[in-house]
């Protein structure tokens, strides 16, 4: 029996493959966007280590398996918070050149997207660790930088894919939520300057 | 029982993702602003200058121009920036604001008038969900493996006496897996007691909180 909890967590030694959540399991319901435009470059700078999206460990702490993100995760967290700026009320614009004095354009560095166990002796969590750097700029010449980390955390007893799964659906949905927010927050300290001949 | 905690905590370590007391060194409360904006060049409006010497004394000319003049020579002005209300003074956000504080330090009505708090509310009551349903499990199993090893200490200890050597040894034996059993039992117990006790990490809703209503705004480090 102790065996069998030692290795339970890292049971099904198969890799597997996590998706990218749909947007309607992001949504926040916010509308504090208020129509303000922003402009998300793409794609992301990836800055991540490794080449996978995670991996599965025994009940020694040796990586066992591999967990890969279906798809592009750049691409995927990159469409991810733009329909979420878009939901909740922001205009996102398509081409940096349509931008405005007001406008914020999001430059984005992905520099963690993992899902590791985390395995004690007798009870374990798997962790999604989603790490973002954003540089936001006017241009009217504001230009302000934000680290964002956030950890979807399941806790788990058979350590079983959907519990991956669902680690990583927390941390993405961790990760869009603080990112607008943030936006949300910054478009507050930036002044709606509106086109000449046009009333504010 | 310290050692039972240490048990529960000490694991096997993280290789590539980090220990939950490290985030909040690696997340930054608000925007760091690098280079504030310039401000717009304002466009100046030609009324007609006092020392132009078409028009002489600055008194007599402005009382004899016609408004309809001065409007033709006039240049059209920029539309003065419209500064956004923050979020914190909408009327139903300074309500919500004077309602007692939950166990974060959170206005308990603010929730309801702010969907992104409620989103990082929801993450963390999810997270405490799925905690608590191991917690029970691995206490239902811990108590379970302490029934079983209640049952064979005791039948092994009623055979200790025996006569055959076989049931000798076959009782202790029992005693022997009856008392690990019964270890494994307690440490489940203990390490889902220690699960159901830990919370979910705050940090995006305090980040959140803080920087959207507690923040105060610097003009050192405001973006305008």
């Amino acid at each position: 029996m102790v065996l069998a909890t030692g290795v339970l967590p890292g049971c099904g030694a198969a890799d597997a493959t996590i998706v990218f959540p749909e947007q309607g399991a992001v949504a926040t319901g916010s509308r504090r966007g208020e129509g303000r435009e922003v402009v998300l470059v793409r794609p992301f700078a990836d800055q991540r280590h490794e080449d996978r999206c995670g991996m599965k460990k025994n009940g020694y702490g040796s990586p066992i398996a591999k967990i890969f993100c279906s798809g592009d995760a750049r691409s995927s967290l990159e469409n991810l918070l733009v329909s979420e700026l878009r939901g909740a009320g922001f205009k996102v614009l398509r081409d940096r050149a349509q931008a405005g004095p007001s406008t914020i354009i999001l430059v984005g560095t992905l520099e963690k997207l993992f899902v590791e166990p985390d395995l004690n002796y007798f009870t374990s969590a798997y962790e999604a660790d989603v790490a973002l750097k954003l540089s936001a700029r006017t241009t009217t010449g504001l230009w302000a930088e934000r680290h964002f980390y956030v950890k979807g955390v399941e806790a788990t007893v058979t350590g079983s894919d959907q519990d991956i799964q669902r680690s990583f659906d927390s941390g993405i949905r961790q990760m869009v939520t603080s990112v607008v927010g943030a936006v949300a927050n910054l478009a507050e300290e930036i002044p709606i300057v509106p086109s000449a001949g046009e009333a504010p | 029982m310290s050692l039972g905690a240490l048990l529960v905590s000490d694991g096997c370590a993280r290789l590539v993702t980090i220990n939950p007391g490290e985030i909040p060194s690696h997340n930054d409360p608000t925007w760091k602003i690098r280079q504030t904006a310039q401000p717009e060049p304002r466009t100046k409006a030609a009324t007609g200058a006092p020392d132009s010497p078409v028009t002489g004394p600055g008194a007599a000319v402005a009382e004899t121009v016609p408004p309809a003049a001065t409007a033709v020579i006039a240049a059209p002005t920029a539309s003065p920036p419209v500064e956004p209300l923050p979020f914190r003074k909408r009327p139903a956000v300074l309500k919500a604001l004077q309602s007692p504080a939950d166990g974060l330090g959170v206005p308990e009505d603010l929730y309801a008038v702010d969907p992104l708090l409620a989103a990082h509310r929801r993450e963390m009551e999810s997270q405490a969900s799925a905690r608590h349903s191991v917690a029970g499990g691995t206490i239902v199993l811990g108590l379970l493996c302490g029934a079983i090893a209640y049952w064979a200490i005791s039948v092994g200890a009623s055979h200790q006496n025996d006569p055959n050597e076989s049931s000798r040894n076959s009782a202790g034996q029992a005693i022997f897996w009856g008392v690990l059993t019964g270890a494994l039992g307690l440490g489940e117990i203990i390490g889902g007691i220690a699960v159901a006790a830990s919370s979910s990490d705050p940090t995006p809703l305090q980040t959140y909180y803080r920087e959207t209503y507690l923040a105060p705004r610097d003009p050192g480090t405001s973006a305008k």
